[in-house]
């Protein structure tokens, strides 16, 4: 439903992929690109705006995300920079920032994907093959001669 | 039983017991026969998708019978509405709405499948939507055991952690309508016209944990893209074969003291087989264990391809490169030499701007010095006067043997006062006394990194 409040403020309402609904300003909403086109495309005229693969508690974090950069443009960046690291360090393990990557990617948010992409790729930096797998839960499946072959070649950069 | 829906499992860690909804219940109550159970789901598909009752409907309500296995066919209803419940519950407003729920010509049973099967296919319009992808005869046939499958599997998972590509799921949502228009919900519809699609690499057996992690890649440096390399296969090929991430070698601490000619020349094929049509950019300087040949060698390659090659080349202090070198060099890099001069921004002697960065325009980081004429990494002072223009020959500009720096501010100390520090680096008597100062007024040991910052930040360091 497309409310307006006393500073004529349109509101969205975006429904989470369990049920739960946020009502937020335009402005934060339309931080998503796809939010934006459908928003623009009319989409948002009746109804709330349902997004099927995102959860209540990812969405609040999002939203939280888009609050804070849709309001703080004149403020320092370096400020900004303090309060995104905070924002990924309260995200905790690399599971949530997985859900919120994905939650970004669909929502096309560049700046949030940057962000966490970025704090996953410093998850795996200086981890061995055998932490990042673990982390991932990712199954080796080079034979041994295989890894062997694959050690060989990069074994100059990790002596 | 023998009720093996999942020709291709695509969540194999998700499923719980108690969620794996459409075969084991409907099995409960009813044949155990797949075949059996197959043909209620295409009865069920029949009639959402608005066909006329056909004659696999008839077959059916006439081989149905009541209450096969003597069960207390009322039980089993509670235990599959409770669980229709639960999946409303999950899926918030796509579960409920209009279904299928049967009208008189059909059995009780009957109506039960048709619902169930109804929210199935609601499932897979939204997130269960990877089968379709993959599976060359997915939209088009939604046969009834995939669709077992594609509903069994959907209703274990969570939404957002479905495998399925987020980005494509609103654009599947459109295709389904084609066949299935008269299910999906009006939400739906509103979506499939209004979504933007987003299509992303996607790997149908990994999860989305390696979809983040695919999308990570591009943000590690080389070191860390070789490790993730021998982590498993499918991240092995992605890495190799990924244009983007080849783009940009940058070889820094601590790579920079182990790759030798032969590796590089390894990573310049790597780039090469990625048939890269960017601009490449090759940054290696410190790289102690490089020649200038070597440098050359793998440019050569990268050249050959047809591709632009490299546009862009930081060997910061390598020694050895001959006038010779620096031709080739200019020639393999496309250079326009005027060019080169005329866009330059002054580049300044500092510690932590010993080499020129990337964002610099420059094609190549070394240049001929004025005063010695070597080929090395020139640097300008930040005193403006001594960019002086009358006599472009007395320009304060060259490389640091023939005008010694102080490390911390860039400027020349040739006629001031100075002092070598214990690194054999010179600090100007204003960078000294400024460094004293702070000193004093912290006088732990720790403070020794903050001081330089501090220092340095009261000296403009870019012209």
């Amino acid at each position: 439903m497309s409310i307006t409040t006393e500073n004529n403020e349109k509101m969205i309402t975006l429904m989470s992929s369990d049920g739960e609904e946020f009502v937020v300003e335009e402005a934060v909403a339309a931080q998503s690109q796809t939010i934006k086109h459908l928003i623009e495309d009319g989409c948002s005229t009746e109804g709330s705006i349902p997004l099927p693969n995102v959860t209540g508690r990812v969405l609040s974090e999002v939203i939280q995300y888009c609050k804070k950069h849709s309001s703080s443009d004149d403020k320092e960046e370096k400020e900004l920079e303090a309060w995104d690291a905070e924002f990924v360090k309260a995200a905790d393990d690399h599971v949530a920032l997985t859900d919120l990557m994905m939650a970004a990617n669909f929502l096309d948010i560049k700046g949030l994907l940057d962000l966490v992409a970025q704090t996953l790729a410093n998850m795996i930096t200086g981890k061995s093959p055998e932490e990042v797998r673990r982390m991932w839960n990712i199954k080796n499946d080079f034979t041994p001669e295989e890894a062997e072959k694959v050690r060989k070649e990069n074994q100059w950069a990790f002596e | 039983m023998a009720l093996n829906f999942s020709h291709r499992p695509l969540f194999p860690t998700h499923i719980s017991e108690e969620n794996l909804v459409s075969p084991m219940r409907i099995a409960n109550g009813y044949p155990f026969e797949e075949k059996k159970v197959e043909d209620c789901f295409d009865y069920g598909r029949d009639y959402r998708s608005g066909a006329q009752e056909s004659s696999v409907h008839k077959d059916i309500l006439d081989l149905l019978p009541s209450d096969p296995f003597g069960m207390d066919i009322s039980t089993t209803f509670t235990a599959i509405t409770g669980w229709l419940e639960d999946l409303e519950v999950d899926y918030g407003g796509y579960g409920t709405g209009p279904v299928g729920a049967g009208d008189g010509n059909y059995s009780l049973f009957a109506a039960g499948l048709n619902f169930i099967w109804t929210n199935a296919m609601r499932f897979q319009s939204f997130p269960g939507h990877g089968g379709f992808e993959h599976k060359a005869d997915g939209v088009g046939d939604t046969g009834g055991s995939l669709v077992v499958e594609e509903a069994g599997d959907s209703s274990g998972i969570d939404a957002v952690e479905s495998p399925s590509e987020m980005g494509g799921i609103l654009g599947t949502g459109n295709d389904l309508m084609g066949d299935s228009k008269s299910a999906i919900g009006p939400q739906l519809v509103a979506q499939g016209e209004c979504g933007e699609i987003h299509v992303a690499p996607s790997d149908g057996d990994s999860g989305a944990l390696h979809s983040a992690f695919y999308f990570s890649l591009g943000y590690l440096n080389v070191r860390d893209l070789l490790l993730v390399e021998t982590v498993c296969k499918s991240l092995r090929s992605s890495v190799r074969n990924d244009t983007l991430l080849w783009r940009n070698i940058h070889i820094d601490q601590p790579l920079n003291e182990k790759i030798t000619d032969d590796i590089l020349l390894e990573l310049a094929e790597r780039a090469q087989d990625a048939k890269i049509f960017f601009t490449l950019q090759l940054s290696v300087p410190g790289c102690t264990k490089l020649s200038i040949e070597g440098i050359v060698g793998s440019l050569k390659l990268l050249k050959t391809m047809g591709a632009q090659g490299v546009r862009q080349l930081r060997i910061g202090g390598l020694y050895g490169v001959t006038q010779k070198h620096f031709e080739e060099l200019k020639f393999l890099l496309g250079m326009d030499s005027q060019l080169q001069q005329n866009l330059r921004k002054p580049h300044v002697y500092h510690r932590g701007n010993f080499y020129l960065s990337c964002e610099d325009d420059r094609a190549i980081d070394i240049e001929m010095c004025p005063r010695c004429e070597n080929l090395r990494l020139i640097y300008d002072c930040p005193v403006e006067n001594c960019q002086g223009k009358e006599h472009p020959t007395k320009i304060c500009r060259a490389c640091t043997l023939c005008i010694p720096r102080c490390v911390q501010c860039g400027r020349c100390i040739n006629d001031s006062e100075y002092e070598e520090t214990f690194c054999l680096e010179c600090l100007c008597s204003d960078c000294l006394k400024c460094q004293e100062k702070h000193e004093k007024k912290t006088s732990y040991p720790e403070s020794s990194v903050p001081h330089h910052e501090s220092c340095s930040s009261s000296v403009p360091l870019h012209g």
